[in-house]
């Protein structure tokens, strides 16, 4: 096959892309290994546990999955406009208890009822990302500060509405399960429901409308340099708006497909750290949504790893959140990497050189 | 409620934002978002807890949350500076090695997944109306003439603050931006390991899991709030401090839902951010300099 030399040129950034966030991943496990290490544990054992233990119940790395795909891409698509989305974690939640009271308060038709609770959801997380967006394009504070403010509030609203108002259970502070009309049916006797396909099928359209529509390249022009998209006649504040409420209603969707094909009731603290390790998803798959398919089986991998090794060790469960912040630091200071990877190449051409 | 009590507990919950927000502060004016504030705390309070616990001496642990919060600062600005990575991205990346690592240390050090054991706290004064304080409240009034000293008064501050308004300009005249900027972040990193001491062996004498709580991004909108002053940010840290204060009074006294009472420093900083705005910010925060291409 003949490739034209842009398409080669495009390749090849495309392959360097890759190896970068290979050599990150690697340097991070190191990393690690090196912590594991610390703390008195043999690192490539615990990364057979962690492995292993992935492998053996892939299962519950695709229920994951389908969380992380939907809040990887709660961040992609703001990062794309030039915003960054760190309420994912109340957006979650909240979706996830909308979801939950939707699918046990009232009957519905079969393919109604589930639909009706994902809409509610998303509308919920939308609304909840746009504060900091509004924050940001009127009054110009940073959408981290405010967004982080936002997960608070809504964490402590989260705990009272489980407590109280919509309590359906004695022991604990959860909600009443889903009616069966609401549930999204699982794939056979697995854990992972038919969700998974709805994630995947969203991270196609996000592409096609990030890369293929017209307010899609608005949003991305927008991030790329707002002065020129300004100039070019691009609305800047309302794309970033309209980028952060798309975010928030990946986010609020990725809670309730938790609750409709998951967990089928809210359970306060149960949502935490989704939103967060979505960050990670994102920017290991370089916020492009359909690598985010990928990155979002590899976080859920680690994720799972990290329960096993909690119970088998005295590592705990925590131990994915340092590696996540790790990948996330070297994959945002892309020169740290490239000194690596160049002081490598030399060595390579050398030894090239000399076999021949 | 006395008012003393409450005066008492602003300054408690108060000193430590105060600290922090003096780290954040002074990378701010060497051109640097320091987003990294609450793993940096965090990483303080945990070092002198364990110092603590090692040595039974709180003054020890004390000292060691310096080093460990530079170099925590550290790390924090070789990857912004040389790394050139995206200033707040990379700061919440680091807050998360930080919390992860902690927590997984705090199980492998005392065995248990939230707390630690109880170790001595710094020697405890007792003041007319102020009621007990730490000693490090002394500490942290003689930091902030020593910061504000620092940033307007001295030729190293003027120059940390030229690279933060405008590090090309401070280039052209032989100002080396990167050393500078990794002297802010010194500053921050040492500041930011005594807010996390204060709270850990200042106040509560142990480790808990993420128990600095967003209190490094509190302390960031208190900075924005003061306008970039540091005699300010006392004032709206204290203020913070005080709203904590009300509203643990007022979990014991009112007829209010708790969730509703621990809501408002949050909601008060969301609604703040709406009338200020980040008008006063450095010029080049958030930034990072590129010789030629800036």
């Amino acid at each position: 096959m003949k490739l034209s030399s842009d398409k080669k040129a495009r390749l090849k950034w495309k392959s360097l892309d890759v190896l970068y966030v290979l050599v990150s991943i690697l340097l991070a496990l190191v990393a690690g290994g090196v912590f594991i290490l610390i703390t008195g544990n043999n690192p490539l054992q615990a990364y057979g546990i962690m492995f292993s233990k992935a492998f053996s119940s892939f299962g519950q790395v695709l229920r994951r999955a389908t969380v992380y795909i939907l809040t990887g891409l709660a961040v992609s698509i703001p990062i794309k406009t030039g915003v960054i989305n760190m309420g994912g974690e109340g957006q979650v939640a909240a979706g996830a208890l909308t979801a939950a009271v939707l699918g046990s308060a009232f009957m519905l038709p079969l393919g109604i009822h589930p639909i009706a609770c994902m809409l509610g959801a998303m509308i919920t997380g939308a609304v909840l990302a746009l504060i900091p967006a509004v924050f940001k394009t009127r009054f110009g504070s940073s959408e981290v500060v405010t967004g982080i403010m936002v997960n608070y509030l809504v964490q402590y609203l989260l705990q009272y509405l489980s407590m109280y108002t919509f309590r359906g259970s004695a022991n604990s502070a959860q909600t009443a399960e889903v009616f069966d009309s609401a549930k999204i049916a699982r794939v056979g006797d697995a854990q992972w429901s038919y969700g998974l396909f709805i994630a995947i099928a969203l991270c196609f359209a996000m592409h096609f409308v990030m890369s293929r529509t017209r307010v899609g390249l608005e949003m991305q022009s927008a991030g790329l340099n707002p002065l020129a998209a300004r100039y070019q006649g691009v609305n800047v504040g309302r794309m970033s708006m309209l980028a952060m409420a798309l975010g928030g209603a990946m986010a609020g969707l990725g809670g309730s497909l938790e609750v409709l094909g998951g967990r089928y009731l809210y359970l306060d603290t149960y949502f935490a750290s989704y939103g967060f390790d979505g960050i990670a998803v994102s920017y290991m798959a370089k916020n492009n949504p359909i690598m985010i398919i990928i990155t979002a089986m590899f976080i859920s991998v680690l994720k799972v790893g990290a329960v096993a090794l909690d119970r088998q060790t005295n590592v705990s469960v925590h131990f994915s959140t340092a590696l996540q912040g790790i990948f996330i630091i070297l994959l945002v200071s892309p020169y740290i990497v490239q000194a690596i990877v160049a002081k490598l190449k030399p060595k390579r051409k050398a030894q090239l050189t000399a076999e021949e | 409620m006395e008012l003393s009590t409450l005066i008492s507990s602003m300054l408690r919950l108060g000193t430590p934002l105060l600290l922090a927000a003096l780290g954040v502060l002074v990378s701010a004016k060497g051109g640097i978002v320091n987003m990294g504030m609450e793993g940096n705390m965090l990483f303080g309070a945990f070092m002198s807890v364990y110092v603590t616990y090692l040595t039974g001496q709180p003054m020890l642990g004390l000292l060691a949350s310096i080093p460990a919060g530079i170099i925590y600062s550290l790390i924090l600005g070789a990857f912004i500076i040389k790394g050139r990575g995206h200033q707040v991205v990379c700061g919440l990346g680091l807050n998360f090695v930080v919390i992860g690592c902690t927590t997984v240390l705090l199980s492998v050090v005392w065995n248990s997944s939230g707390y630690s054991t109880d170790v001595p706290r710094l020697p405890q004064v007792k003041l007319p109306f102020l009621g007990q304080q730490s000693i490090s409240l002394f500490i942290t009034a003689v930091l902030v003439v020593a910061v504000w000293f620092f940033l307007e008064k001295t030729n190293t501050g003027l120059r940390v603050r030229s690279v933060g308004e405008n590090p090309a300009a401070a280039d052209s005249v032989g100002v080396d931006v990167v050393k500078y900027q990794f002297l802010a972040m010194v500053i921050a990193g040492a500041l930011g390991g005594l807010a996390g001491a204060e709270l850990a062996v200042g106040q509560m004498g142990y480790f808990i899991k993420q128990m600095t709580a967003s209190k490094g991004f509190l302390a960031y909108s208190a900075v924005i709030f003061a306008g970039y002053n540091p005699y300010a940010v006392v004032l709206t840290t204290m203020f913070i401090g005080l709203l904590d204060a009300v509203q643990m009074r007022a979990q014991t006294m009112l007829n209010i839902p708790g969730q509703f009472l621990l809501m408002l420093p949050y909601l008060v900083t969301l609604l703040a951010l709406i009338f200020v705005g980040d008008k006063k910010k450095p010029k080049a925060a958030g930034k990072t300099y590129v010789r030629g291409s800036f």
